[in-house]
């Protein structure tokens, strides 16, 4: 909510603002990560058991995130309910090796359907294999032992 | 409007169980699913029930693994239940059925509640127990050379009528070194085979620093696989950083011949510049929930181990004495890093990271609290500094943070109504003396009154800020606090 901040974050070169946090590898090798906070955290120790006694207000906007919309509120909570909807959607595929938008979209895609039936699993299979149990099944009077499937 | 939101909630889960039912069919040849009892970003978990060989009727937990989960990473979580579970508070698994990229691991079902719904009225005899349960599996796990990764209650269930407890969720878990767990090698030998899809020029693509960047690059880039609860853990590790700036910067390979340090002066400053800032960023598991994490993990240190997990159980421990659950709560590794400050000191923290090759700058000086003040207060047995200066009560609804509006439905049942938090620290209880009195009284005969200097002592070697010198699980147990309960072989 502080315009000025924010644009002098965009630039990120310079003095961070304070208050803030900064890490960085002893080795100096690599990029440092830091948070300009609009307030440290402190614990309020007047909040109400057994919630958290950090005020949400801790939140800052992060100084090496572009153009990361943070720290602004999603005001109604339809909203956040449809966007955690619409990330569950999207997410990466450790199979495919590649992100979607989609999942329902992505498992029905022809790359994907074909490592879902390529040998990729046979290293579960071989673990399940080792398994017994005693289930029956439900609908007949036949009973069986599982690994039979 | 509750009412539509559970029954739409209920209507998600009902078509969620037909899905299921069609995507793994033998499931509704063994199993009537009850119920949908944990959805999280890479797993759905329901109740369901089955006719045993022997007549009876059992009830199981059925995880639906995302279907996008790597076969090995599935593997590795099931052989972790297999090798550890069924004994030590580890749950064990019962069964697995596959079909193509659909597996759902069958469990015993283990009914518990959310720990936010009993946290207040536990007694400290239950929490003492609860961590020396909790402390057992962690010393049963890490004996075979798995780090969990993701200890928090959500993970380790509760029963508290019939004492069981068990750890469950090996969906983030990593192998040590010389782990015992063979998927879990494989498991961190697989990033080599899955570097070229995070090609995403930041990653570890460009410029390597000489000798000890190159053998700890080596070891960590296997968190670009690694799952986590944040989706967006799962798609790059490094959240922060892919700026415009870096896009133009990463690629720079003159940045390969000179050390990056001789360039810029903004180290152990309140600087950045265009140098530091076009280094390639660290990588370093951190999977796992913001705030259980180590301050190892939250500083992308890239040597991590058991120790990860004793933090977080020292985490649940803080929550549960001072009765606040979560106890950090923050959406960025930073922001729980300053907390963690705030709690064990600034000076300290940045001291203990030394230790393991971070450099943390902090612009306010934070203090270390004493424990069992901290705690104390935060249940309401003391008061808060606030209110010596402040003499208006602080009526309930303008409390920052607050969550529960009390009695806003009357007509529950006793057994929950029992369960509800009803202390809260004196300045922001409604003027009735008495309530307060008696809710005192209540805690004190919950053993609140009085809690062992031991407790307070182990918390503190738990969140030991320097993984090197932070207590085993296995030293835990020996700790005086758990003093007359039975030491069962490990
Ligand atoms: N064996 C079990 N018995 C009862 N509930 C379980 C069991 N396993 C998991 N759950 C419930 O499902 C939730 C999610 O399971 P978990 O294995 O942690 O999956 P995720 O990886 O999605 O977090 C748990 O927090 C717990 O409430
Ligand atoms: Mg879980
Ligand atoms: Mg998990
Ligand atoms: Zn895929
Ligand atoms: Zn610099």
């Amino acid at each position: 909510t502080e315009p000025t901040k924010r644009i002098f974050q965009k630039s990120k070169v310079g003095r961070i603002s304070k208050p803030f946090v900064k890490v960085e590898d002893s080795s100096r090798h690599y990029q440092p990560f830091y948070l300009s906070l609009t307030n440290i955290p402190e614990f309020n120790l007047t909040t109400l058991p057994p919630c958290t006694p950090f005020c949400p207000e801790d939140k800052g906007a992060p100084g090496n995130k572009p153009n990361g919309p943070r720290g602004v509120r999603a005001s109604a909570s339809d909203e956040r309910l449809i966007e955690r909807k619409k990330k569950k959607q999207g997410g990466y595929c450790e199979c495919c090796l590649m992100k979607y938008d989609n999942i329902t979209a992505h498992l029905q895609c022809d790359r994907h359907k074909a490592f879902a039936k390529s040998d990729e699993y046979i290293v579960v299979d071989k673990l399940v294999s080792a398994m017994r149990v005693n289930f029956s099944h439900r609908s007949k009077l036949k009973r069986c032992v599982f690994s039979t499937f | 409007n509750r009412r539509s939101k559970a029954s739409s909630g209920k209507r998600d889960a009902e078509a969620d169980i037909e899905l299921l039912y069609k995507a793994v069919p033998q499931i509704g040849k063994v199993f009537h699913i009850i119920d949908k009892i944990g959805e999280g970003t890479f797993s759905s978990v329901y109740l369901g029930e089955a006719q045993m060989l022997d007549g009876t009727r059992q009830k199981f937990a059925l995880k639906h693994l995302i279907p996008t989960s790597h076969p090995t990473r599935i593997a590795a979580e099931l052989q972790c239940l297999t090798v550890t579970g069924g004994r030590e508070n580890v749950m064990g698994v019962t069964y697995c059925f596959r079909k193509e990229d659909h597996v759902v691991i069958v469990m015993p079902y283990l009914e518990h509640r959310a720990i936010v719904d009993i946290i207040c009225s536990l007694s400290f005899e239950e929490v003492r127990l609860y961590i020396y349960n909790l402390l057992k599996a962690l010393r049963h796990v890490h004996q075979f050379g798995i780090i969990h990764r993701d200890i928090k209650p959500n993970n380790f269930l509760y029963n508290r009528k019939t004492n069981e407890y068990a750890l469950v969720d090996f969906g983030l878990a990593q192998g040590t070194a010389d782990t015992q767990i063979d998927l879990l090698k494989e498991l961190s030998g697989l990033r080599k085979l899955q570097r070229p899809v995070f090609g995403e020029r930041n990653m570890n693509s460009c410029a390597q620093a000489p000798s000890t960047a190159k053998a700890s690059s080596a070891r960590t880039e296997f968190v670009k696989v690694a799952k986590a609860e944040d989706p967006a853990n799962r798609r790059y590790v490094a959240g922060r950083g892919t700026a415009p700036l870096r896009s133009q910067g990463a690629n720079h390979k003159p940045l390969r011949a000179v050390p990056p340090s001789a360039t810029c002066s903004c180290f152990q400053t309140d600087r950045v510049c265009n140098i530091c800032l076009s280094r390639k960023q660290q990588i370093a598991p951190r999977a796992g929930t913001p705030g259980f994490r180590a301050p190892e993990v939250l500083t992308k240190c890239p040597n991590q181990g058991t120790a990860i997990d004793v933090w977080s159980a020292g985490v649940i421990l803080l929550s549960l004495l001072s009765g606040r659950y979560p106890f950090f709560k923050a959406s960025d590794d930073l922001i729980a890093l300053s907390q963690i400050m705030t709690i064990r000191g600034s000076r300290e923290t940045i001291q203990a990271a030394k230790t393991f090759g971070k450099s943390i700058v902090c612009s306010r000086e934070l203090p270390r609290q004493d424990l069992r003040v901290l705690c104390e207060t935060l249940r309401g047995r003391r008061p808060s500094p606030d209110d010596n200066n402040d003499v208006t009560p602080r009526p309930l609804n303008s409390a920052p943070g607050k969550t529960k509006i009390p009695e806003e439905n009357p007509s529950q049942c006793p057994a929950e109504q029992e369960d509800r938090c009803d202390h809260t620290p004196s300045s922001n209880r409604p003027d009735t003396g008495d309530t307060q009195m008696v809710s005192m009284e209540t805690e004190d005969e919950r053993g609140w009154d009085r809690v062992p200097d031991e407790a307070y002592e182990l918390l503190d070697r738990l969140l030991d800020l320097n993984p090197a010198t932070r207590i085993t699980a296995a030293d835990a147990l020996k700790h005086p606090l758990f003093r007359g309960l039975k030491q069962q072989s490990a």
